[in-house]
């Protein structure tokens, strides 16, 4: 709060009322203003460009040209640009928290419906995407910002591009690693919105497991984790596999059932993932097939945005933050069967009391926090097989070095 | 991507006759003759920088959106069009460093006043830091002055959709894209859509054949007929015209295109607002300008107005 009080006074370029800071990149640096003529709560990322030697940031460049044009429900608003002070200041609006805190927070049980909800307005932004030619090529729950309506969006376009002229050579360094489809980790330069859905699968994976689903040490690790989770792919399966740049031979590994990765999954979800994971990625599923696959339009219905389950709000639980730290170290929540969606009446509940309801949750969360945290430490590392062997946490999140 | 929501910037035809080069005084041909000028710059140093024809394309409409809005008695010509070619190479992800760009500049430059050519031009010296800060100042300039609309969308692609429906021979096919590359040194590029220029320059290239290679069905325009064309496309047609004449009349050797541009009869007709011109340069120049530029040893010392003065006074 101090630090609010402190900016109070001083308005950015005449209109922005600065409050506390969100986040921190390479780029510089993201925090929440108020803007003074509409009232409107906005996020905004200041990139230095004083001191960098060629110019405005070419990622900065990225994201203005393309959110500009891209407007959509699911696509993060670009309201403004401006330079002010030897510094670019992009203008958001304002998110509450992203799809990473929600599978990472631990008191929140994602039903089948949550899990359909979430998946469909993903696709939803990415299809909007690939409908005007941009692919996003940095897929991730980091990236899936959740409003206050509880509306996904896709945020983050520094790595995103146009793409659909032939002949066009891409880098194939994009994606963090554990959302990186085959054929970018063998090497190929001429890649399409196949890359886009690869990722989103590993986000749907991830809904469902709780979990980061592939998580791979290095590139080469990163495919074996691939291979071993849906076999090592036949050339009959991908016949372009290889002729491939950077293409390796792995020893055979026959696939698994996918019902065995995912035992909690609806059939038609398990057909939607496995349509979605498919290796040659020109007989992938693209995102809107997978928008009108019948995994939508089976029961359950998908819930309403705005009664998803959400983690408490970025900027008014700071003081909550620390506790999430342990979080690698709980036990793995998987996704429960339909039936154990026993806390919704009473967050609906809750809900309906609006600011005050949040205080409540806020309250339930610490309690639940602590009893979480506890438990936590009693309890051995439960994560895949591969970490136990090293004895030791998780790797953080692998991200691409901009 | 086919740009939709933000594809707004056009100027009406009243709008360009009081551009604001002609309120500082600069006649209509003469801001022809630099636009001209400033694409010819940015074309030879895209393909020096070695960038694919579309980035070039995109400089040259930024060039012409960002003199739409500035004069061109304020903002030196190859400084801006160098500025514009190394925004459009990140706008086209195939960036250029900073560093080069100014060396392919500097080294047209030299050519151009037929001076020794520095072949080491040092990375420490005054002139290349000023340089620096000038491109790194401007293409702030730019996209302030476009609100940070940078998005361009070429006629290119209509082109070859438009005449692969037309089934046009392939020789043709090649004089439409030469024709759409030329169209983007006239100021086609704020005035109409991309669709519609696209549509004159295949009009154009339908008037130009003798023999009815295309096969425009009876009942005559058909790509009028779907609502992207209107009395517009006639505009287009003659403006295409006019540029044909202009770019024949120049001779097309390297070297000597600048300088052919520079005395081209537009010129010797502006005589007298060149001279206010200059006077009003050289006030601003005195006023704002730290480095003390000598015309010859940089890419914008003094104006493109200036400099053609004296050259011209002293019978070269």
């Amino acid at each position: 709060m101090s630090e609010a009080d402190t900016h109070s006074i001083k308005l950015v370029a005449d209109r922005y009322l600065k409050r506390e800071v969100l986040g921190e990149g390479t780029y510089g640096v993201v925090y929440k203003a108020i803007d003074t003529q509409t009232g409107q709560v906005v996020a905004i990322k200041k990139i230095r460009i004083g001191q960098q030697k060629e110019g405005v940031n070419f990622t900065a460049l990225r994201e203005i040209k393309l959110l500009k044009e891209l407007k959509d429900p699911n696509i993060i608003q670009l309201i403004d640009a401006f330079p002010h002070k030897g510094n670019l200041h992009l203008v958001f609006e304002f998110m509450e928290s992203d799809l990473e805190a929600v599978i990472r927070d631990r008191n929140i049980v994602l039903s089948p419906a949550d899990i359909k909800s979430y998946i469909q307005m993903t696709l939803k932004g990415l299809a909007f995407c690939h409908k005007k030619w941009v692919l996003h090529r940095d897929m991730k729950p980091n990236n899936l910002l959740i409003g206050a309506d509880g509306q996904l969006k896709l945020a983050d376009f520094g790595l995103a591009r146009i793409f659909g002229s032939p002949d066009r050579r891409f880098t194939h360094q994009v994606f963090a690693r554990w959302y990186r489809a085959p054929e970018l980790l063998f090497g190929t330069k001429q890649y399409g919105s196949g890359v886009d859905v690869w990722a989103a699968a590993c986000i749907f994976a991830e809904l469902l497991l709780r979990r980061p689903f592939l998580q791979g040490s290095t590139d080469i690790d990163q495919l074996g984790k691939i291979f071993t989770a849906f076999g090592t792919p036949k050339p009959s399966q991908w016949p372009d596999m290889v002729f491939l740049p950077d293409y390796v031979e792995y020893t055979y590994l026959p696939a698994p059932a996918l019902r065995s990765l995912f035992p909690t999954a609806s059939d038609d979800c398990l057909d939607l993932l496995a349509k979605m994971f498919t290796y040659d990625p020109k007989a992938r599923i693209s995102v809107q097939q997978a928008l009108e696959h019948r995994y939508f339009s089976s029961i359950p219905a998908p819930t309403r945005p705005a009664l998803l389950p959400r983690p408490p709000r970025k900027g008014d639980s700071l003081n909550n933050r620390p506790l999430d730290l342990n979080a690698n170290e709980g036990p793995t929540v998987l996704s429960p069967p339909r039936k154990s969606r026993r806390v919704m009446p009473q967050r609906e509940r809750l809900e309906g009391h609006g600011h005050q309801g949040d205080k409540v949750d806020d309250h339930l969360y610490d309690v639940r926090q602590a009893a979480s945290g506890n438990t936590g430490k009693s309890e051995s590392m439960p994560m895949s097989v591969d970490f136990s062997v090293f004895g030791s946490r998780p790797p953080p999140r692998p991200t691409l070095n901009r | 991507m086919n740009y939709t929501a933000i594809d707004t910037f056009y100027m009406t035809d009243e709008q360009l006759k009081n551009s604001p080069s002609r309120k500082d005084g600069i006649d209509e041909s003469t801001e022809t003759t630099l636009r001209i000028y400033g694409c010819v710059l940015i074309q030879e140093s895209g393909i020096l920088v070695k960038l694919i024809q579309s980035v070039m394309a995109t400089a040259q409409v930024l060039f012409h959106r960002f003199y739409c809005k500035k004069s061109f008695a304020r903002f030196n010509v190859k400084r801006v069009a160098a500025t514009c070619i190394w925004l459009a190479s990140k706008l086209e992800e195939t960036p250029r460093k900073a560093r080069h760009v100014i060396l392919v500049f500097n080294r047209m430059e030299c050519r151009r006043g037929n001076l020794p050519i520095e072949h080491h031009f040092d990375n420490r010296s005054d002139n290349y830091k000023n340089l620096k800060v000038d491109l790194i100042e401007k293409e702030r300039h730019l996209l302030k002055e476009m609100g940070f609309i940078c998005h361009v969308e070429h006629p290119h692609k209509f082109i070859s959709n438009y005449i692969a429906t037309l089934e046009t021979p392939p020789d043709l096919r090649q004089e439409a894209w030469n024709l759409a590359n030329d169209s983007l040194r006239t100021t086609l590029c704020v005035r109409f859509r991309s669709e519609v220029v696209a549509c004159g320059v295949v009009l154009q290239l339908h008037a130009d054949s003798k023999s009815p290679c295309l096969r425009i069905p009876p009942g005559g325009r058909p790509l009028m007929r779907e609502g992207t064309v209107n009395d517009e496309t006639v505009h287009n047609e003659l403006a295409l015209d006019r540029l044909n004449d202009d770019t024949k009349s120049l001779p097309i050797d390297g070297e000597a295109r600048e300088d052919a541009a520079l005395k081209s009869k537009a010129y010797h007709k502006t005589e007298a607002t060149a001279e206010k011109n200059k006077e009003k340069e050289r006030k601003r120049e005195r006023e704002t300008e730290k480095l003390k530029v000598r015309d010859r040893d940089q890419i914008g010392g003094g104006t493109m107005t200036g400099k053609v003065i004296e050259r011209w006074r002293k019978g070269t």
